[in-house]
């Protein structure tokens, strides 16, 4: 669990370019300033990271960092 | 000059026009067969129809054209998905999205061997489109019609995009004749897509009111709407319009939840229905920014011939 966090944590970093204390669990994408492009692109580099493939509609709910690391939890 | 063919994927269209899909009914069968009759892409907007109504819209094209017919949906829609596959089902030629980005789409046009064109405003969502598996990319810029994905002008984005991906990029919006379809291509274009003129043909599915508003406006009338999509779309003024201006209440009595997010100020599918079949008092009429430059109702075949006459008066 914390391993899938750091590595999102990391990813969510290098994408939208925030700091690493912005980045907690419960954060959300739009607290993060990330636009509807930032989001297609951080999907795209978590399907690679984990291997794991999101659906649209998978992706369209996820709203925080926190759902993203449960969405990779049960999927991988 | 001479247009060149155009390109996407496995398909070939002798002259690179594409009709621009046009929601709710504007660009059915008829629109879309007269355009590929002519060797363009004709395009029937899928965007509020039932999935029987897209069989019976694919299937009646068919019989009309042996020429490439696409679909466009927007993926704003909760029944994308449904909407999409339907078409990719009936055999059509290519798939455009518009508003908002689907990446399960790329996967439904691999299986079926679809070529998927999604509608982009930057460089960055066509690069993204790109690594997807797009054919490839429609450029619209702010002169469009109907819902706007940005501000910018068409001749900013467009060669933007054809400096970074490597695609068939097909400019939109502002083009209403040959001279635009020449500037377009002197960008780096490979093609280039069409609406507000086409709205402007005897095929197309708007009401004989609605091509009247069309031949009458002039640059004022051309106003941005606050769609409940959550973009801004760009429309006509009309009764409609200043009753959203004077911030009455518009609010639809009904609703069946038809797109993913709706901000319910209005309904966007009633209102364009409306128009369609000729409400001009209560319908919401989309247009491209230069429809004052359409002065006259045709036959697709005399807006080609035209088009064509005037690229090749052209340098
Ligand atoms: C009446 C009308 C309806 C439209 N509906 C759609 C639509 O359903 N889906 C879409 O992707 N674009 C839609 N558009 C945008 C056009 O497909 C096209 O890209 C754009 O209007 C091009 O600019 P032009 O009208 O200046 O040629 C619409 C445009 C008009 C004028």
């Amino acid at each position: 669990m914390s391993d899938i966090f750091e590595k999102v944590k990391a990813i969510v970093i290098e994408q939208l370019g925030v700091e690493a204390d912005e980045v907690r669990m419960e954060a959300s994408f739009e607290d993060l300033n990330a636009d509807s492009l930032d989001i297609v692109e951080l999907v795209m580099a978590l399907e690679e990271e984990f291997d794991i493939e999101i659906p649209d509609e998978d992706a369209e709910k996820i709203k925080t960092i926190g759902q993203a690391v449960d969405y990779i939890k049960q999927n991988k | 000059m001479k247009l060149p063919e155009l390109r996407i994927g496995h398909l070939v269209a002798k002259v690179p026009i594409v009709q621009g899909g046009m929601a709710i009914r504007v660009s059915t069968a008829p629109l879309a067969a007269a355009v590929a009759n002519q060797g363009g892409i004709g395009v029937i907007a899928i965007t509020g129809m039932t999935v029987d109504e897209i069989r019976r819209e694919i299937r009646l094209a068919r019989q009309l054209s042996s020429g490439i017919i696409g679909v466009n949906c927007l993926f704003a829609a909760r029944e994308f998905a449904t909407l999409v596959k339907t078409a990719i089902e009936e055999g059509i030629d290519l798939v455009i999205s518009g508003a908002g980005f689907s990446r399960d789409m790329f996967q439904w046009g691999k299986e079926s061997g679809t070529p998927i064109v999604p509608i982009v405003s930057s460089a960055r969502l066509a690069k993204i489109a790109k690594k997807m598996g797009a054919a490839a990319v429609v450029v619209e810029g702010k002169e469009a019609g109907g819902h706007l994905g940005t501000d910018e002008s068409m001749k900013k984005i467009v060669p933007e995009v054809v400096a970074a991906v490597d695609l068939p990029v097909i400019a939109a919006g502002g083009i209403i004749d040959g001279r635009d379809i020449v500037d377009a291509f002197k960008l780096g274009a490979q093609g280039v897509q069409m609406a507000t003129r086409f709205v402007a043909s005897d095929e197309s599915g708007a009401a004989p009111e609605f091509k009247e508003v069309y031949l009458k406006a002039t640059h004022d009338d051309v106003v941005l709407i606050d769609s409940p999509v959550g973009l801004p779309g760009r429309g006509l003024k009309n009764p409609f319009w200043h009753k959203m201006e004077n911030g009455e209440d518009i609010k639809p009595r009904s609703c069946n939840n038809c797109l993913k997010e709706c901000t319910r100020r209005f309904c966007i599918v009633e209102a364009l229905d409306r128009a369609q079949k000729g409400d001009m008092e209560r319908g919401l009429v989309f247009s491209g920014e230069y429809v004052e430059r359409i002065k006259d109702v045709l036959p697709v075949k005399t807006i080609f011939e035209r088009l064509l006459q005037e690229v090749e008066a052209c340098d």
